[in-house]
């Protein structure tokens, strides 16, 4: 009996230890692995490029259809693809040439990769944008998988079911402290937990956690909640992926295309760019871009477009111009892309682009010289766009109600100069621009006077460098804004004119006590608005020999000729509590505007009263307040009103305009400036086409 | 506090600064960060939970090998765990050494 037993044990032993061995074996052969009836349910994408069959099987099993373990069931943007192989490559030593990587990570982005509507959903991420917000996503997502990294690499990934519970199983691998750190959610045994820790006893509090305990192996934690989610709403096999697979081809891109730009701190550009053919989806680029300063760029460069919609480019100047890296995604109709040209040691320089297919089919493009004041007479504004024919005349054009062309000069088949008056009657606001039967965007912005600057972004992001880190800068404009339709200020329907010079300056943000950021963190150039961070490593200056990080206010000051027109406030339709008009004090805001004729204040005045915006979201109003009435002595700071003036300020009612007067007035604004710590593992730093 | 009022021009301005700035903070910490800030935790990498600077371990040198040996913020610092087991011995002490410390290329 013991001797049979034995053996039994023993065959098993030899049994298990022959298992791993046959399965080592059989990985490196080609033979495809026995497929079993799950397999077969499982939808995949069949591998068919030979390399990454050849560099992958060794551990990923590849079954009879052509599929491999994980490759075949997710789908990921080239920068996702371009991170797995990287990864592949350090942790597991797969043998790769970079050119093989190349051709790897192409095959994948195309065939493995995703669509446009996909692409577009998480494109700041490969656009590598320093502004952008994430604050409207699903929380539960936000905290699972936005404790460490954007959920722009989220967004960009599509997987079945069984492949994003891996995900969070290589997760745990990987990272061990994400478990509690992001996974679980709420904490279900410390101080959040809600258990009434001292009014229990031991006994009861282990009844609770192990209650709490089968909950979460019955449920699974918030990870697990957010995989569920993620399955059903970016899943591998998408009606958008189906419907792209069958009427793939190669897209054309071959020809001119007109481009126009915003670059933050460096105003409007437009130009063009030629895209000529290399190879399959490879192409080879020249821009001509010219800024609102007359200054030209050229670059020439080199591009490849992945499955069908996204480019990725890479293009440098003749000169010491700054290489670009070029992030487009091609809209539906194919006469179209937009994305991000973007340089600096994180990327945070770039131009905001949208490019136009010239196919000599007339079109509205972009307008220069867009801002157009109420009333003004004989403005030149240019129209860009494509296909103007020869014989056009200035009734071809129509602007809207209020504005009269009346001259229209052709100065190419995409160019078109326009003279215009705009009547004193005309309402403010953004409008079309349309020539005969096409129908153009919202170009130009109407406006009667500036009612206050804003400094964009309002809260900037900076990170200290240039001794061993890079730094990352920032740049900052002030735009000038009008009140918009409802005639108070610091409101949604507030709009933009256009970028106006101002004189830049940092302020201390007090946040604590001797609060001295200020002099830590950092310049700004009084002309230009561009931050430069100070010196990274600990500074013997500071307590603690804390970096040179902080929060300040970046200060935009400026003084513009404009139209004098008082601001009016409505009557309250009905009587509030106490009498007193209703909301008095929030209603407000139509009050007087921010730096009316006052100049700046002293420089020991406080709260810059009355001269910037508020923070948002928009803190109490400053009190109504006829221009032209003499200053009224300072008020008491946001919040701090006292509620028995509130009646003595009578609703204005509208004063007959006075459309030519200009004065001068002096602006004020400020915005935000985080400068913070340098980030050690550069994600960002991704090489498609490095060498093209 | 709400009883006691400043009698004179400096005891006003005071207490206008102490509101004005107590109404910023409190704004701060109510809007969202933007820009690719970790604000989840408390405090984060680059921000802290009140979306400043000032939660934050400082200096970062201090805190480092910390984040490093424990994986704790693997997107922004290498972990030691699973893909960079040798980042650290460059830089035996970071605060001294600081200067030595080197950037990786997931």
């Amino acid at each position: 009996m013991f001797n049979r037993r034995s053996s039994q044990v023993l065959l098993l032993l030899a049994f298990a230890l022959t298992v791993p061995f046959q399965a080592q074996e059989r990985r490196p052969s080609r033979a495809p692995a026995p497929s079993s009836s799950t397999a077969k349910d499982r939808p995949g994408i069949p591998v068919t490029n030979q390399l990454v069959i050849d560099r992958c099987k060794a551990c990923h099993d590849i079954d009879e259809e052509g599929r491999m373990s994980r490759i075949s069931y997710m789908r990921k943007s080239p920068e996702g693809w371009e991170i797995s192989i990287k990864r592949m490559v350090r942790l597991y030593e797969v043998p790769l040439v970079p050119s093989e990587a190349r051709e790897m990570v192409r095959y994948l982005s195309n065939d493995h990769g995703l669509t446009r509507s996909e692409a577009a959903r998480g494109l700041y991420e490969a656009e590598r944008r320093v502004h952008w917000s994430e604050a409207d996503r699903d929380q539960d997502l936000r905290k699972t998988c936005g404790a460490c990294h954007t959920l722009g690499r989220v967004l960009s990934q599509q997987r079945d079911g069984k492949e994003w519970k891996l995900l969070k199983a290589t997760h745990l691998a990987f990272f061990p402290l994400a478990d509690f750190q992001a996974f679980r959610g709420r904490s279900m045994f410390g101080r959040d937990s809600g258990i009434d820790f001292e009014n229990m006893t031991e006994a009861e509090i282990e009844e609770i956690f192990e209650q709490r305990r089968r909950e979460a192996r019955r449920k699974g934690d918030r990870a697990d909640k957010v995989l569920r989610a993620l399955a059903k709403s970016q899943p591998l096999m998408s009606e958008s992926w189906k419907s792209w697979s069958v009427n793939r081809r190669s897209v054309p891109l071959e020809g001119t295309w007109a481009v126009k730009g915003h670059e933050v701190g460096q105003g409007d550009l437009f130009g063009k760019l030629v895209i000529r053919k290399e190879s399959d989806d490879a192409y080879v680029t020249e821009w001509q871009l010219t800024r609102a300063d007359g200054t030209s760029l050229t670059r020439r460069g080199k591009g490849l477009l992945y499955a069908g919609y996204s480019w990725r480019g890479r293009a440098s100047g003749d000169g010491d111009g700054e290489t670009w890296r070029e992030v487009l995604l091609l809209n539906e109709s194919w006469d179209g892309m937009s994305g991000r040209l973007f340089w600096g040691a994180y990327n945070e320089i770039g131009i905001d682009v949208e490019l136009m297919r010239l196919t000599g089919t007339p079109r509205i493009f972009a307008v220069q010289n867009g801002a157009l004041p109420i009333p003004s007479e004989s403005v030149r504004i240019t129209v860009l766009g494509d296909g103007f024919p020869e014989d056009l005349e200035a009734d071809d054009f129509s602007l809207g109600q209020g504005v009269t062309v009346k001259a229209a000069t052709r100065e190419g088949p995409d160019r078109v100069v326009l003279i215009v008056d705009v009547s004193v009657e005309a309402k403010g606001g953004r409008r079309k621009v349309s020539f005969r039967a096409t129908p153009g965007p919202d170009l130009l912005v109407l406006y009667d006077t500036v009612d206050y600057i804003k400094v964009e972004p309002g809260r900037g992001l900076s990170r200290v460098g240039g001794r061993t880190m890079p730094a990352q800068t920032e740049r900052f404009e002030a735009w000038s804004m009008n009140r918009g339709p409802d005639g108070r200020l610091y409101t949604e329907d507030d709009y933009p004119i256009e970028v106006v010079p101002a004189k830049w300056s940092l302020e201390e943000f007090p946040i604590r006590e001797n609060d001295d950021d200020v002099r830590f963190v950092g310049r700004i150039d009084p002309d230009t608005g561009v931050f430069t961070p100070a010196l990274d490593g600990p500074n013997p200056e500071r307590k603690y020999e804390a970096n040179n990080v902080g929060e300040v206010y970046v200060v935009a000051e400026t003084e513009l000729e404009v139209r004098d027109v008082p601001l009016t406030r409505k009557a309250p339709t009905k009587p509030g509590k106490w009498g007193k008009p209703p909301e008095a004090g929030r209603t407000g805001r139509g009050g007087r505007r921010p730096g009316a004729g006052e100049g700046n204040p002293p420089p020991d005045s406080g709260a810059e009263e009355g001269h910037e915006p508020p923070p948002s979201p928009p803190t109490e109003p400053h009190p109504a307040h006829p221009v032209g009435a003499p200053p009224r002595p300072p008020e008491p700071p946001r919040g701090e009103e006292n509620p028995e003036e509130k009646p003595a300020r009578k609703p204005l009612v509208a004063p007959s305009p006075k459309p030519l007067v200009k004065v001068k007035r002096s602006f004020r604004a400020r915005g935000r400036l985080i400068v913070t710590v340098p980030i050690y593992a550069r994600w960002d730093r991704l090489d498609w086409n490095e060498d093209r | 506090m709400k009883h006691i009022q400043p009698v004179n021009r400096k005891a006003k301005r005071l207490a206008e600064w102490v509101a004005g700035s107590r109404d910023e903070v409190r704004a701060l910490q109510d809007t969202d960060t933007p820009f690719g800030c970790t604000t989840v935790f408390a405090p984060g990498w680059e921000v802290d939970s009140g979306g400043g600077t000032h939660g934050l371990c400082q200096p970062i040198e201090r805190d480092l090998y910390d984040c490093y040996h424990s994986c704790y913020w693997p997107a922004q610092v290498p972990d030691g765990l699973t893909n960079w087991p040798s980042w650290a011995e460059s830089c035996g002490a970071p605060m001294n050494d600081w200067k030595n410390i080197d950037l990786v290329f997931p």
